[in-house]
This record gives structure tokens, sequence and C-alpha cells, in this order.
């Protein structure tokens, strides 16, 4: 078995390029998310973008476009819910995600008019599906993930950290609040086709949770996510490949499965240290 | 920093209510440039709430606050809270903490030399130097909240707010954050400091606010609330002299 032979296929030459972007940038983004205890924004945002997808489909448009502007807008709304609403937070979050996927799976399937493999492609990421022109707009909002969080990353880091210091500062806290729900939502659509809908808020979480046991830093943190979260969604799509089932399952059990070694060799090296001492 | 008389904060008619209850009723407030101030007042009396009000962090039901420190679009105010920000999530070092209070826009590629200085000066103030590249959820609370302090140095504020800064801390601990409050007074930091009693901050002082059943009881000198407070309580508070200063 020839292991380069995957990359002569020009679709998974594409499915790389767009793996690797989401690998890289949405821990940059989940180690914000992680510090605000909002780690499942990404998964509710992910539910919203599929009815962008099933509005886009119906009018013609390039689905990733209609995730995105879906995308954005449900996590401006989801901050505006959870900072201002009367409603208890969760509750009121989670009419939204599930009115989201609902109008999302009536749209796609009216859309595409193949409600199944369709569905599955937008929710679990699909190897073939990734075109010229999605990668042109995937690399380009990774590329702007990376701006801003370059731009503004003190700023998100002194809010998550503590609003209210940040807040006293002068800082603006809600806009900045609203920056971090919309990389959000720029992270989902990035990693819509690589890693599908459903599963691109693991690859945000799981490898900061991962590299925090590593780390000794915020900085590290960020750096060390990245680097896991680019080895999951490379090892998955590998994987994804010969096994042929969808690459989003096995690019979050590869993030999972790096999760399980570092805890283990963690501990091991934990347990070697005390019994030295 | 010079100290020159100089309006930092003036609050007019404040109210603050909750749920229909009135938490703060009609409180005037001037704090002048070089004043260090103590709000005095039992649980629930409405200290730490006129505080965050103060700061906009709780939204006022009529009157006006208006914050008069700072330059080039900053407050010029740092807050010191009394608990740590929640336990970080993410690890964070000491000197990642501190650089949090930094108002100045740092380059693309991160910290400036001049900024790097800045922090490690902060942290230096406050005789964390050893503790620099250390997790802050390892400090002890001394150490924590001498941390929270450099991050308000960092931002150069003029006005630094501390709610219960002692509270929780073993007798070692409160006399290191007591001399470096004091020298902070030293150096013309203005402050107001949110607190259940004088007792080991008496000389630091040189006004007094009391609340009691949500309004201001007492506002003058610290010796004078003595003769205040056995007027009407029939007892002298003897708070120690740490000899901090002159």
């Amino acid at each position: 078995m020839n292991i380069f032979e995957i990359f002569e296929f020009t679709f998974m030459q594409y499915a790389f390029i767009a793996a690797s972007v989401v690998g890289l940038t949405a821990p940059l983004v989940g180690v914000f998310l992680v510090q605000r205890r909002l780690a499942l924004l990404g998964d509710g945002i992910g539910h919203i973008a599929l009815t962008g997808i099933g509005i886009a489909l119906l009018t013609n448009q390039a689905p990733i476009w209609g995730a995105l502007v879906a995308a954005c807008f449900g996590a401006i709304l989801v901050e505006y819910l959870r900072t201002k609403s009367k409603i208890a937070g969760d509750t009121a979050l989670s009419i939204i995600f599930y009115g989201g996927i609902a109008s999302g799976v009536l749209l796609t399937s009216i859309g595409s008019g193949s409600a199944g493999s369709m569905l599955s492609s937008y929710l679990f990421g699909s190897l073939t599906t990734v075109s010229s022109s999605d990668l042109y707009a995937v690399v380009g909002l990774g590329a702007a993930i990376v701006i801003t969080i370059t731009l503004l990353g003190r700023q998100l880091q002194a809010v998550s950290i503590d609003p209210d210091h940040a807040h006293v500062q002068g800082m603006n806290v809600n806009l900045i609040s609203i920056v971090l729900a919309v990389l959000s939502a720029v992270t989902v659509t990035v990693g819509m086709r690589a890693v599908g809908l459903l599963l691109v808020s693991a690859i945000m979480i799981i490898p900061v949770v991962s590299a925090q046991q590593l780390s000794k830093s915020f900085f590290q943190t960020a750096i060390f996510a990245s680097a896991i979260g680019w080895i999951s969604a490379v090892m998955g799509l590998t994987f994804s490949y010969y096994v042929d089932v969808p690459p989003g399952s096995t690019i979050v059990l590869t993030a999972l499965a790096c999760f399980a070694i570092i805890s283990i060799l963690k501990t091991t090296m934990m347990l070697v240290t005390k019994g030295k001492s | 920093m010079p100290v020159t008389a100089r309006l930092l904060v003036e609050a007019k008619n404040l109210c603050v209510e909750r749920s229909g209850a009135s938490i703060l009723h009609d409180i005037n407030l001037e704090v002048d440039h070089g004043e260090v101030v103590a709000l005095l007042g039992a649980n629930g009396s409405g200290k730490s709430t006129l505080l965050h009000a103060l700061v906009g962090l709780i939204p006022i039901s009529a009157g006006s606050v208006e914050l008069c420190a700072g330059h080039d679009g900053q407050t010029g105010i740092a807050l010191v809270p009394q608990f740590a920000p929640p336990v970080s999530l993410i690890p964070l070092t000491v000197f990642e903490l501190v650089a949090t209070g930094l108002t100045t826009k740092r380059s693309v590629l991160g910290l400036t030399r001049k900024q790097r200085g800045q922090i490690r000066d902060a942290i230096d103030q406050v005789g964390l130097n050893s503790k620099s590249t250390e997790k802050y959820s390892s400090l002890s609370g001394g150490q924590l909240r001498r941390a929270l302090i450099a991050r308000a140095l960092v931002a150069d504020a003029e006005l630094l707010l501390l709610d219960e800064p002692l509270t929780g801390l073993d007798r070692e601990s409160i006399k290191t954050v007591v001399e470096l409050m004091a020298r902070l007074r030293a150096s013309g930091h203005s402050m107001i400091v949110v607190s259940h009693e004088l007792a080991d901050l008496e000389n630091l002082f040189t006004r007094v606010i009391e609340l009691n059943n949500r309004k201001v009881t007492y506002d003058g000198v610290p010796l004078a609330r003595h003769k205040h407070e056995a007027h009407h309580h029939d007892y002298q508070l003897i708070a120690p002299d740490l000899g901090l200063l002159p």
C-alpha cells in the first residue's frame, strides 16, 4: 500500500487543505471558549448553520456562504440571549438550537431533493464535497480567524479571564464577546466540509483540553492545541479515506485518542514522580 | 505621580435597586486625586454594590456617576476584586495575568520590550518576581491579592478600587498587603477600599465613608469616626498602629 496515493486525488488534496485549516484554527478559538465556559457554543451554532445551508440550496447559492450568514446571525442572537434574556440561558439557547436544526433538515431536504446523503455530508463531513471554490473560502476564512486573533488576542484573553476587570479598564466587553461568538461561527463554517456541522465543535474543544494538560501558560496552550488539532485532522482524514467513513467521526475520534494518550502519560509521569519522592 | 486636588469620581443621588428592592439610596460621593477612602459597613450594607455601581458593573436606577480619571480613552481605574477571577480553566502564569491589565496596544507580534518591562516592574513592585512564570492558581491568598494589585499597577491606573483586600488572609499576608497599600499611597495612588472594619488599615486612610441601611451614615476623617462611633455605641475602636506611615 502506497501511503502517498491519497495525495494523487485532487479531492483528497482539497480535503487535506480544508482539514488542516480547521485543525489549526479551530483550537485557537476554542481556547477562549473553554476559558469562558462556552464549550458548547460551537455545537449550537452548527445547528443554526444548517438552516443557512437549506436556504442557500433553495435559492441556488453556495451553501458555505448560506452557512456563514446563518451561523453569524445565530452566534450574535445566542450571545444576546445569553447576556440579556430574562429566560433561563440554557432554555433560550436550546429553543434556538432545536429550531435551527429542525428548519435546516426541512429546508435542506426540500432544497436538495435528496435528504439523506446531502444532510449526512453537511452534518458529519465528506471527503468528496470540498470544491475549489469552497477551498478558497475555507482558506480565506481561516486567515480571517488568525488575523482577528492576532489583532484582538489581548482583548479576547482579558475578557475571557476577567470580564469585570476588562469592563472597568474601559474595554467594550459586549463587543468583544460578539467578536468571539462570530469567530466561533466562522470556525464552524470553515470546518463544515471536512468535519461536519455536528462535530466541528469537538475539534474546537478537545485539542484545548488535551493541550492544557501539557502547558504551563495560556499562550503555550493555544500553540499546543493548534498542533494537536492539526495532527487530529490530518490523521483522522487519512483513516477516513482508508476505512471509507465520514471524516468527521475519524477526526474527532483521533482527537479523543490524543486526549486519552496525553492523560495516561501525564498520570503515569505524576505517579512516577510521586514514587521517586 | 503628582498629587493634585482633582476630582476622580463623582456620584450624585445614586440609587441602586435589585428586583424592586432598594439596595442603595441617594448616595452622594466625591473622591479627589490622592485620597485613600475606606468604604465601611456591615455585611449587606451595600458597600461592594456601591463600588461596582461606581464603575458600571451594576446598573444604577437613579442618579449619576461621573468618572474623571484616565486619559487617551482609558478609564484610569483598575479593580482589585475580592476573589481572584474564576479559577482559570486554561493554565495562566502570573506574568500573563498581570499582562491582561495592560491598556496600551501591543504590536502584531505580541508584547513590545517596553510592555514586558512594565509587566516585570509591576510584578517587582508587589514582590512576586520569583513567581512570575508560575501558574497563578498555585499562589497563596496573599500572593494572589498582590498579583491582582500588580495587574492594576500595570494599567497605570490613577484610582484603584480594592474590594475586601484583606479578607481570608493570614497575619503574615495581611502585613505584606497592608505594606504594599501604604507604598501605593505614598506613591500618589488614590484608592477606594471596601472593608468590614478599619482594623489593620486604620493608618492608611485619609477618609472613611460608612454605609448603613442603604445610606451614608458617616463621611469624614478616621479619628473623628472613632468619636462618632464611641458616641453612638459607647465603645472605642483601638486599632493597631503598624507604623507604616510617617
